[in-house]
């Protein structure tokens, strides 16, 4: 069931994820609909056959990271057209960074995986230094999402602070 | 190079180049969206000089009127009155001179009073609800309609200007009732709406097609003025059936 955990759910959660941020909404709507496509293809192609539950799963990779960054483009998308965000400053919008990092890891990412088989196969640990692109690319996410936390963490205590004097 | 070393550059220059795009798409993006907020303040930037122009002219519009309507009364009035004192004094008889003074008197008054609408601050002095009222007693009066006022707002906090702007325009939209409508009867109410403030102004006379473009500015101006104060201007109209105006502030 290693593909149903890392595959489905990450990517289903990362894109709920993405709704929270998104303010139009119909392209949150878009997102949902993205969503539910996935699910339906996803087990479909269980089902008949074509990926199996227990693999690294090259296609399941391929559907999964083309819906995280199909979802990424509908933020950007929302982003750029909903007037709202014409007064905040992008650099300083965590909902920003969160989803670029997300959006970075999957678009480096995404060739390593979805050839991840082929790799491991043809060339196994002689290029050991492809296989550790996404921990290292995570790590970086990681230390992003950390980064966020500290800020909005010393924001709010700052406001805080206002509002208490 | 074997066939699989060119699938592995492949799949390794493909990815990095495939990064790359997606960082460029980023900095696109963050670049968009910097010329977006750029057009936006111009926009909001003209749009505030619009309209500070709006109120600079209804200012100027409202000093015009005020040196008009002192040019009148030092031509129709005071002059009159200068000469009749003059000719009082000028006659030997006691009760002329006393005559004269009486009227020197009056002088005084009426430039006291002439010297008040001078007076730039009178928009700070007088409430919008005292000022409707008179201006509907001013109609009733001169008898050209029946009124009814209602006032729902304890007291207002405005700015100058946008008591300005709602007087002049409550005061246009009277006089376009008068003009074109001859109503029988203008009902004004002013009350908290579900959002915003209103002032309400019923009349019951001609009413107009208002899908039909009109021939002058005026509903345009009227339009505008409102805007300035960040408000908002609402006519419902049809023939034979009256006009109702909502003033949203």
């Amino acid at each position: 069931m290693f593909n149903f955990f890392y595959a489905h759910l990450a990517s289903v959660l990362i894109l709920f994820l993405f709704t929270t941020y998104i303010k139009t909404a119909k392209i949150r709507s878009l997102v949902y609909s993205t969503i539910v496509g996935f699910l339906i293809s996803s087990v479909f192609l269980h089902l008949v056959g074509m990926i199996d539950f227990n693999d690294a799963g090259e296609l399941i990779s391929l559907i999964s990271s083309t819906v995280v960054l199909t979802g990424c483009f509908l933020f950007f998308t929302d982003l750029i057209f909903n007037d709202s965000y014409l007064n905040s400053e992008l650099m300083k919008f965590s909902g920003f960074w969160v989803l670029t990092s997300v959006f970075l890891y999957y678009a480096t990412t995404f060739m390593v995986y979805i050839s991840w088989q082929y790799l491991y196969t043809n060339f196994g640990e002689s290029i050991q230094m492809v296989f550790e692109l996404p921990r290292i690319m995570a790590l970086v996410t990681t230390f992003v999402y950390v980064a966020i936390l500290i800020v909005r963490l010393r924001e709010e205590k700052n406001q805080l602070q206002t509002s208490n004097s | 190079m074997t066939e699989s070393e060119n699938q592995f550059l492949f799949i390794l220059f493909g990815g990095i180049f495939f990064g790359l795009l997606m960082t460029f798409f980023i900095l696109t993006l963050l670049f968009f969206h910097r010329q977006r907020q750029l057009q936006n303040k111009q926009k909001l930037e003209q749009i505030r000089i619009e309209n500070e122009k709006t109120v600079l002219n209804l200012k100027n519009e409202v000093q015009q009127e005020t040196l008009a309507h002192i040019g009148r009364e030092l031509h129709d009035n005071i002059g009159q009155l200068l000469s009749l004192a003059k000719l009082n004094f000028q006659s030997l008889k006691p009760e002329k001179n006393s005559e004269g003074k009486l009227i020197l008197n009056q002088i005084i008054k009426e430039v006291r009073d002439l010297s008040k609408t001078l007076n730039t601050d009178w928009v700070e002095d007088i409430s919008l609800e005292k000022f409707i009222a008179q201006e509907l007693v001013k109609l009733e009066d001169a008898g050209l309609c029946r009124t009814t006022f209602e006032y729902e707002l304890g007291e207002l906090s405005l700015t100058k200007d946008q008591k300005l702007v709602l007087m002049r325009v409550t005061q246009e939209c009277l006089n376009n009732a008068i003009k074109h409508a001859s109503p029988e009867l203008i009902e004004i109410k002013v009350y908290q709406g579900e959002k915003r403030r209103v002032i309400r102004i019923i009349d019951t006379g001609k009413g107009f097609d208002v899908s039909q473009p009109s021939q002058g500015s005026g509903m345009t101006n009227l339009k505008k003025r409102m805007i300035a104060i960040e408000g908002e201007f609402k006519c419902v109209s049809s023939i034979g059936k009256g006009t109702a105006i909502k003033l949203l502030f």
